[in-house]
């Protein structure tokens, strides 16, 4: 004969629908004829529906697809580093030295989901996540570049604010000797916004010069490379991630800059 | 959901199709949600929780196994992300009161309560709420994984990875603890010292 111990344990099993039949049977007629057996039904029966659910938050539901995506695009891109390379229109282009890390890493992207972020909290996410270093490696900018022959395209869902700049085709090997007249200096990339489609940035030479509008920028996404043209309108670059190529010689990268 | 249309969704997903994955994510959301909220005791940790799991799960589509249910896969990462938390968030090392084989020694063996007037508690939902962070960290999970996810025996030894004589014997110590604690026979300050590290997930 059973104890009323093994009954109540029989009993946490019926209300969780593991017992046989016959099993079942024996239980609920212990539970009618045992009132301490009974109660601890009702206790065990209380307990178990005292849980509520709560509703997920827009805001988290957000922020978890905000991260997925971000994931996604990490994925699609192969991106962990961008680098900037300026190039000449025509017969050279010069090699810029990147700016910036393109990071796309869980420990960088912030964990609050926060509701006061701005409009575009994206791009913040991404800036705040990749911080430019003051760059030691001079590079050549050349100021007077004709832009390469692009053709525009407008990227749905991209900053308002950021207009879209033409894409270049890719250029050739830079010349080994830089040009006259031709400034050199770093260029950092600040990405704005990232699309489904691509991605926006702002960019700037040493000492917060502003690179020229118009002029031609070879961007490398690891080993794939697609050049873009700065903005008339600012120092603007965006580049579609449908038009990244994988680059037919291997690029080197510069220093991984850490972030701030 | 059937099985079928659940791993069709998942390999769409391990493919790169974000809508797939967001439909993964409506239909998991919630339990993974209020499974890291009755974990870790707050809705910020729990958000954070719940980002965590479906970045992992997402980054693991591809070695998801077909004969698991994408619930019980979603469970066990939920389980293994809160348990990570919850060490960081722990300062002190807490007196381990796992024995060897994962039981724990704060269960006190028949103690008086009135399981009668539990039932009848108006407040119960507080009180059980109060109840369930007093317990083990493993005394909690299953607890949460039967009552709150609706998981079956089997379900749960899945997700935990422990043998189904295990969860049987857990869930019923759980809800024993719950009443005790209900019933006040255990202190406040003779129940916050539980099981702190110990838990084999």
């Amino acid at each position: 004969m059973k104890s009323c111990e093994e009954y109540q344990e029989l009993i946490g099993m019926m209300l969780d629908g593991e017992l046989q039949e016959a099993d079942r049977a024996a239980v609920e007629a212990h539970i009618a004829a045992c009132d301490d057996c009974r109660a601890m039904y009702e206790a065990f029966s209380a307990i178990g529906g005292a849980l509520e659910l709560e509703e997920v938050s827009d805001t988290c539901h957000a922020a978890i697809m905000k991260r997925v995506e971000i994931a996604v695009k990490a994925k699609r891109t192969q991106g962990t580093l961008i680098r900037l390379r300026h190039c000449m229109a025509a017969a050279a282009c010069l090699v810029v030295a990147v700016g910036t890390v393109f990071a796309l890493s869980n420990t960088l992207l912030p964990r609050r989901n926060d509701a006061s972020a701005p409009a575009g909290g994206d791009a913040r996410m991404m800036t705040e996540s990749v911080a430019y270093s003051a760059a030691e490696k001079p590079v050549t900018v050349a100021q007077d570049a004709a832009p390469c022959e692009a053709e525009f395209d407008a990227v749905p869902g991209a900053s308002a604010a950021a207009p879209m700049a033409p894409m270049a085709p890719p250029c050739p090997e830079p010349a080994p000797e830089e040009s006259a007249g031709v400034t050199t200096g770093w260029v950092s990339v600040r990405v704005t916004a990232v699309t489904d489609r691509g991605f926006s940035a702002q960019v700037t030479a040493s000492g917060d010069a502003a690179v020229a509008p118009g002029s031609a920028l070879e961007i490398v996404v690891d080993d794939a490379t697609v050049c873009a043209v700065v903005a008339e309108t600012g120092s603007e670059v965006t580049v579609l991630f449908s038009r990244i190529e994988p680059a037919e010689k291997p690029v080197v990268y510069a220093e991984e800059i850490k972030a701030a | 959901m059937t099985r079928q249309e659940e791993q069709k969704l998942v390999e769409r997903a391990a493919r790169g199709d974000t809508a797939a994955f967001e439909e993964i994510v409506r239909a998991n959301e919630k339990m993974v949600y209020n499974l890291a909220l009755r974990s870790l005791g707050n809705r910020e940790d729990a958000e954070d929780a719940a980002q965590e799991v479906f970045m992992k799960a997402y980054a693991a589509l591809a070695t998801m196994r077909g004969d698991s249910k994408l619930s019980v896969w979603l469970y066990r990462i939920t389980n293994n992300v809160c348990i990570d938390m919850l060490r960081r968030r722990r300062d002190t090392l807490s007196l381990s009161c796992e024995t060897e084989d994962g039981e724990s020694e704060f269960d006190l063996p028949d103690s008086r309560f009135d399981p009668a007037a539990i039932a009848e508690r108006r407040d119960l939902r507080e009180q059980v709420s109060r109840a369930l962070a007093q317990l083990p960290d493993d005394a909690r999970q299953i607890f949460l994984l039967r009552e709150l996810a609706g998981q079956s025996y089997a379900e749960i030894a899945e997700t935990l990875q422990i043998d189904i004589g295990t969860v049987k014997s857990r869930i019923f110590r759980a809800r024993k603890r719950i009443c005790l604690l209900l019933s006040g026979n255990i202190s406040e300050e003779s129940s916050s010292k539980r099981s702190e590290g110990g838990v084999q997930i």
